[in-house]
């Protein structure tokens, strides 16, 4: 896809926001107002100087290109996944726990084979979080499910 | 005399041992995060940063203090090596320090680049940045609001490939900055019935978010692999004349600092400034760019003498030149000391501390980079694809300790892949996270100053400094377009 139309469509969006934005500093009163006003103001405008000159580069047939792969996307999916069950096995596994299963089949999953790194990095590090953590910093991090298996 | 009184008080907690640990951690941390190529200090920092939170200032500045001067080195290790420049600033380092390696000579190379950037040092932080928070103090509330506006401006002009997007980038940060409670009016501003948005967005969020989880999905995408195979550090440099590079360290400090002070410059152009100079010196120029030792030594103490020229303005004026410098505003605020020129009165001891542990940390680059050479070269050998998940999970645990929120963990993500958008957009974030902290600054100073002159606009630019200032605002805007205008000759 066109880069100029990608830039296009971001600018609209953007637009969107701010106008959403502007609508919402309307509503504030005397002096609260006139930084949200200035700001929103200002992101409207330079969304549509960003929008005219992408239109610009569109009319005069720039042809810079903005390809992703469908390898690309999917790995891109795939991370985005990991992320979001990290963050939900962090609060319902505990952080280490979710740590050490999120580590190595994330490596694994993008290509890494190396069985002996694998499993002393994830040891390594979970062990760094746990000592740093809890240990020296004394930070409450999310319950370790697992250890309430064995009444811990 | 009380300056030297409070920079001895300050010096003798830099011998606590706590801080001692904290500062060779960090440099350690901070040259290997230098020299993985994709990331950066910036990055380094922000994903630090939480850990810091439960210690005492001088501890956690020390260890940020190690961090950014070990990443300004670190980044040379590819550059010589790999000749992939590990951070912006290393490009001018790849000219000459990689035809070294490749002449057999890597390891005089990293010697070389080692010294160079010790001497780069923190002298002229402690020199200059004292005196010129004095003036600063003199500053009236209009003069503050144009000095932000100004900061602003440059940095997205200047940043940015077109300055809509760099001043777009300003607007995201200025709403970003304005969310939570209005601290006079009590009014709730763009929290849309969010109760977790009402004590607002914290500066760390935000910071981890576009700096750390940016790199990690292009670590995750592949797009920062690098292929290291064997590295053969060379002989050893002894026989080396180090006192030809006397001169070229001078001049590339003077460069270093100068272009550290002008916001929105950088390390990469105070590096590239310098070697292009120091080439204009030389009577050997047909020798750079071929393994010319000073072509190696001038950008690397420009670029550390920048490094922390950049914290003048920061520090004195609250005014971040650049993305690094704003991401330890964002450690000063988290410790509870608001740069400024305040900081040398209200909390002197900590911020010449601070300045002071940016100079040890220097030295101490230079014995854990000559202790640790082949360790880092290893470095270079992680794979992505584990170093990726680990940065991921040090973010997400990093931004819970804050205040063991999940709400803020899932702000975070969503900052990092706005990060990453604006970053395939070419949209420079530096801007954003300036106007997070310069916005409330700039707002603070507009209603003070119109508070003394009763709703007057036009006392904004009453006195000389604020005039000159928003000229530089209206210089700044035009700059783009200032080199296609063509003068008439009479």
């Amino acid at each position: 896809m066109k880069k100029c139309v990608i830039e296009l469509v971001a600018a609209g969006v953007f637009a969107g926001l701010f106008v959403r934005l502007f609508l919402e500093a309307m509503g504030y009163s005397g002096q609260s107002g006139y930084m949200p006003l200035a700001a929103t103001g200002l992101g409207v405008t330079v969304c549509g100087f960003w929008a005219l000159e992408s239109l610009r580069s569109l009319g005069a047939g720039q042809a810079e290109h903005f390809d992703v792969s469908v390898s690309d996307g999917l790995r891109f999916v795939l991370i985005l996944a990991a992320g979001l069950i990290y963050v939900v096995g962090f609060m319902v596994l505990g952080a280490l726990t979710a740590t050490a299963i999120m580590v190595p089949t994330v490596a694994w999953a993008l290509g890494y084979r190396c069985l002996k790194v694998i499993p002393l990095t994830t040891l390594g590090f979970t062990l760094t979080l746990w000592v740093v953590f809890r240990l020296l910093l004394a930070i409450p991090l999310p319950r370790e499910a697992p250890l309430g298996l064995f009444g811990v | 005399m009380d300056v030297f009184v409070t920079i001895g008080h300050a010096a003798a907690g830099l011998l606590d041992i706590s801080v001692i640990l904290a500062m060779v951690l960090g440099t350690a941390v901070g040259i290997a995060v230098g020299a993985l190529p994709g990331l950066s200090a910036t990055m380094g920092i922000a994903v630090l940063i939480p850990l810091t939170f439960t210690m005492e200032p001088l501890v956690a500045l020390g260890m940020i203090a190690g961090i950014y001067n070990g990443s300004m080195y670190g980044g040379s290790i590819p550059a010589i090596l790999l000749r992939i420049p590990g951070t912006p600033a290393g490009i001018a380092t790849v000219f000459d320090g990689h035809a070294m390696a490749k002449q057999g000579r890597a390891r005089l190379a990293l010697d070389i680049s080692l010294v160079s950037s010790s001497l780069g040092s923190a002298v002229a932080l402690l020199l200059i940045a004292p005196p010129l928070a004095l003036i600063a103090l003199q500053f009236s509330p209009a003069n503050y609001f144009w000095l932000a506006v100004f900061g602003m401006t440059t940095i997205a002009v200047m940043l940015a490939g077109h300055p809509a997007k760099g001043l777009l980038s300003v607007a995201f940060g200025l709403c970003l900055g304005l969310v939570g409670l209005d601290a006079i009016s009590g009014n709730e501003r763009f929290t849309f019935g969010v109760v977790e948005l009402l004590s607002g967005i914290h500066i760390v969020v935000l910071l981890t978010g576009l700096y750390a989880i940016p790199p990690a999905i292009d670590l995750l995408l592949g797009q920062n692999a690098i292929q290291t195979g064997t590295v053969d550090l060379g002989e050893k440099s002894g026989g080396f004349r180090w006192s030809r590079l006397v001169l070229t360290w001078m001049r590339a400090s003077a460069i270093g600092l100068v272009v550290g002070v002008i916001p929105a410059l950088g390390g990469n152009i105070a590096a590239l400034l310098a070697w292009k100079e120091e080439r204009r010196y030389a009577k050997n120029q047909e020798n750079w760019g071929q393994g010319e030792p000073a072509g190696l030594a001038a950008p690397e103490c420009a670029n550390n003498a920048d490094t922390a020229a950049t914290l003048i303005p920061a520090l004195t004026l609250g005014i971040p030149g650049n993305a690094v410098s704003a991401v330890i505003l964002g450690a000063l605020l988290v410790h509870g000391l608001r740069p400024g020129p305040e900081l040398f009165r209200a909390d002197a001891e900590v911020t010449y501390g601070f300045m002071l542990s940016m100079l040890v940390t220097s030295g101490l680059m230079f014995l854990i980079g000559k202790v640790g050479a082949r360790a880092y070269i290893n470095v270079l050998r992680v794979p992505r694809q584990l170093l990726g998940p680990i940065i991921l999970a040090l973010t997400v645990v990093g931004v819970y300790a804050i205040h063991n929120s999940v709400f803020e963990v899932i702000l975070m993500l969503g900052f990092g892949l706005v990060g990453f958008a604006m970053e395939k957009m070419a949209i420079p974030t530096a801007p954003a996270v300036l106007a997070v902290i310069l916005g409330p600054i700039a707002e603070e100073n507009l209603r003070r100053a119109l508070l003394i002159s009763q709703n007057d606009f036009a006392d904004l630019l009453q006195d000389p400094i604020s005039i000159v200032l928003a000229l530089l605002v209206l210089v700044a805007l035009a700059s783009p377009w200032l080199p296609h205008v063509k003068f008439r000759r009479r």
